[in-house]
This record gives C-alpha cells, sequence and structure tokens, in this order.
C-alpha cells in the first residue's frame, strides 16, 4: 500500500468524487407507519408501562425507595445466610418493616442447613470429580459450538 | 407529571419532521449495516429517540447532525455488539476471499460517469453492500460521515495502520467493481 502513488491517489480522489455524489436511499414507505405505530402505542400505555425516564416523578421515587429496601432486604438474607443466627436476630430486628414474617426465615433456614449438610457429607474428590466433568463439558460444548459455525456461517459480519 | 415530548408533540408534527430527514437516517444506517432490515430497525430507533427529545432538538438547530450522529452510534454498537459475539468465532475464519490485486487499468483523475444517475446509483450502492463489513464501515465513516481516520480508529477499537489499510482496499475493490460495471470511465483525461 502506497498512498503517494498516482494510481493510489487517483483512486481516493475518484472514490471520493462518486460517493459525494451519491444521493441518499428512499426510505421505505413502512418506514414511517412503524415509528408512528410504535408511538402511539407508547402513548397508549398506562405510565408504569413506559420507559422509566417517563413515569410521572412520584412513582420514580417510590420506586428508588422500594429498590433501596428490596437491595437492603437481600443484603439481609446474605448476611444471615453468612453470619448464622446472632447476626440474623440482629439484622432481622433491623429490617423488621420489610421483612414480612418469621415462616420467610424458617424457609430459609432450613434450605442453609440442607445445603450445608450437603456439601459437607460430599467427599473431596467427588468435589473434583465435578468440576473436572464441569470444564470437560464446558470445552465440549464450545468445540461443537465452534465446529457449528464454521459449517453453518461462512460470511461473518464484521471480521476483525 | 410525564415529559413534555410525550404529551404535547402531534404526531402530525413529528410525521412532517421524520418525511425530512428519514431518508438521511436511513441511508446512514443502511450504508453502514449492508442491510436493508437492520437498517430500518436502527431508522426507527433513531425517531423514536428524536421523539424523546423533539422540543430540544427543534430548539437546537442541528437536528441533521444530531440524527447522523445517533444512527451511526446505533449502526456501530450494532455492529459490534454482533461482533463481539461472533468474535472469538470469527477469528478462527481464514479470510481467503480478498482480491489484493492491483488495479491493471488507468484511473482517470476526474469520474466520467457512463450510466444513468438513478442506475449508477444503483450500482454503486450495491457494491458498497457486497464489501465486507470491515472494509465498508470504515470506508463509509470516512467518505460519508467524513470522520478522519484516528477517529474511526477510535469508534472500531482498531490501529490505524489497520483501518487505512481496510479503506485502501475497499476503495480498489469498489473502484474494481465499478469499473466491471461501468459506472465510471478508466482512461486517463488529457
Amino acid at each position: 500500500m502506497n498512498s503517494t502513488d498516482p494510481q493510489n491517489v487517483n483512486i481516493e480522489r475518484l472514490v471520493a468524487q462518486i460517493l459525494s455524489s451519491q444521493p441518499n436511499s428512499i426510505a421505505p414507505r413502512s418506514l414511517e407507519e412503524r415509528v408512528l405505530r410504535t408511538l402511539r402505542d407508547r402513548t397508549a400505555l398506562p405510565w408504569w408501562r413506559r420507559a422509566y425516564s417517563e413515569w410521572p416523578s412520584a412513582a420514580r421515587m417510590g420506586f428508588i425507595f422500594a429498590s433501596a429496601g428490596l437491595v437492603g432486604l437481600v443484603l439481609a438474607v446474605a448476611a444471615w445466610i453468612d453470619l448464622g443466627t446472632r447476626a440474623v436476630r440482629e439484622i432481622t430486628w433491623l429490617m423488621q418493616p420489610i421483612i414480612w414474617g418469621g415462616h420467610l426465615i424458617h424457609v430459609a433456614s432450613t434450605l442453609h442447613e440442607a445445603l450445608g449438610a450437603t456439601v459437607h457429607s460430599l467427599p473431596l474428590q467427588w468435589i473434583y470429580g465435578f468440576g473436572v466433568i464441569f470444564v470437560a463439558c464446558y470445552a465440549m460444548f464450545f468445540t461443537l459450538s465452534a465446529a457449528a459455525y464454521r459449517t453453518l456461517f461462512v460470511d461473518m459480519p464484521y471480521q476483525r | 407529571m410525564l415529559p413534555k415530548a410525550s404529551t404535547t408533540i402531534g404526531l402530525d408534527e413529528f410525521t412532517i419532521f421524520m418525511r425530512a430527514y428519514q431518508d438521511m437516517v436511513y441511508s446512514t444506517a443502511v450504508r453502514l449495516t449492508g442491510d436493508e432490515a437492520e437498517a430500518q430497525d436502527i431508522a426507527q430507533e433513531v425517531f423514536l429517540r428524536a421523539h424523546r427529545h423533539f422540543d430540544e432538538l427543534q430548539q437546537s438547530g442541528t437536528i441533521g447532525g444530531w440524527l447522523k450522529t445517533v444512527a451511526t452510534n446505533l449502526a456501530l454498537n450494532h455492529l459490534s455488539r454482533y461482533r463481539k459475539r461472533w468474535q472469538l468465532f470469527s477469528q478462527m475464519h481464514v479470510n481467503d476471499d480478498e482480491d489484493e490485486s492491483p488495479i491493471d487499468v488507468e484511473i482517470a483523475e476526474t469520474a466520467t460517469f457512463e450510466l444513468e444517475a438513478e442506475q449508477r446509483q444503483r450500482c454503486v450502492e450495491q457494491a458498497l453492500r457486497a464489501l465486507p463489513d470491515h472494509q465498508r464501515v470504515p470506508l463509509v465513516l470516512f467518505h460519508f460521515e467524513e470522520i478522519p481516520y484516528e477517529e474511526i480508529a477510535r469508534k472500531l477499537h482498531v490501529s490505524l495502520p489497520k483501518i487505512k489499510t481496510d479503506i485502501f482496499r475497499a476503495r480498489n475493490a469498489l473502484m474494481k467493481t465499478l469499473i466491471r460495471q461501468g459506472v465510471t470511465s478508466v482512461t486517463q483525461d488529457l
């Protein structure tokens, strides 16, 4: 590639000339219809089904508070699972207004115990075995996908 | 209270606005993606965003530029998303279909068009779409959007020499096709 070669300079100039004289393509009629239909559909939607930016201010604030409460709840549950019953009691007391009741804690506690008992009862070799099987399956599916892709898709978009 | 754009703008007003700009937006998208259906989707998204900011756009005085920038960015996002998804596999694909041979005829300094305008436009659009994405996209950004090489390299996350090479090859490939189709003359002007 030599950008100072007269032939290349001519090609560049000519391509620029041809492309700059190229008028816009005519947009299909369906484009206008699609946009207007979407806008009409959006206008007909209730506020809570629209984009967040179009929600009323009060609803947006409420959503932020509800999200913060949910995050707090998730953190509390995570901390409870991690720290144990004592921490749970403290956090549960703190999160009393959000957490629905003792039955939720009971269910989670049972699950926690069952999961812990299962993990602890497994021999170490089994855990390594599961790991090896998982990696092998991943490699196998990856290879299969690559082979399928090469077979089915010849022309790649934006190859780099 | 809902934002102004979604409540007070009449669709008639927006339709007039759309009719004025839809060819430009669609052309930008179709040249970059090389696909009419994808270009329609992108153009639709551009106008939906424009509707959201319609009040500000009407006052800004740079509507055309805004629409073109949004269309370009959406088209590039679309291509890069698609590219990233398949990047690993596509790197396995050996790119052996590029014609590296030089143009063996003397190129005129100015274009002499041999075909009628409408037919010429169609041939050029087809020739552009026939280019592989990695050549067409930088070529379109350089010649239609008038974006400099450095900016194109930054936008596409590709090195500057690679961008220059891709554009160089794209021009050659395009010229060969146009000469073959008789769109432009090939003899040196005297």
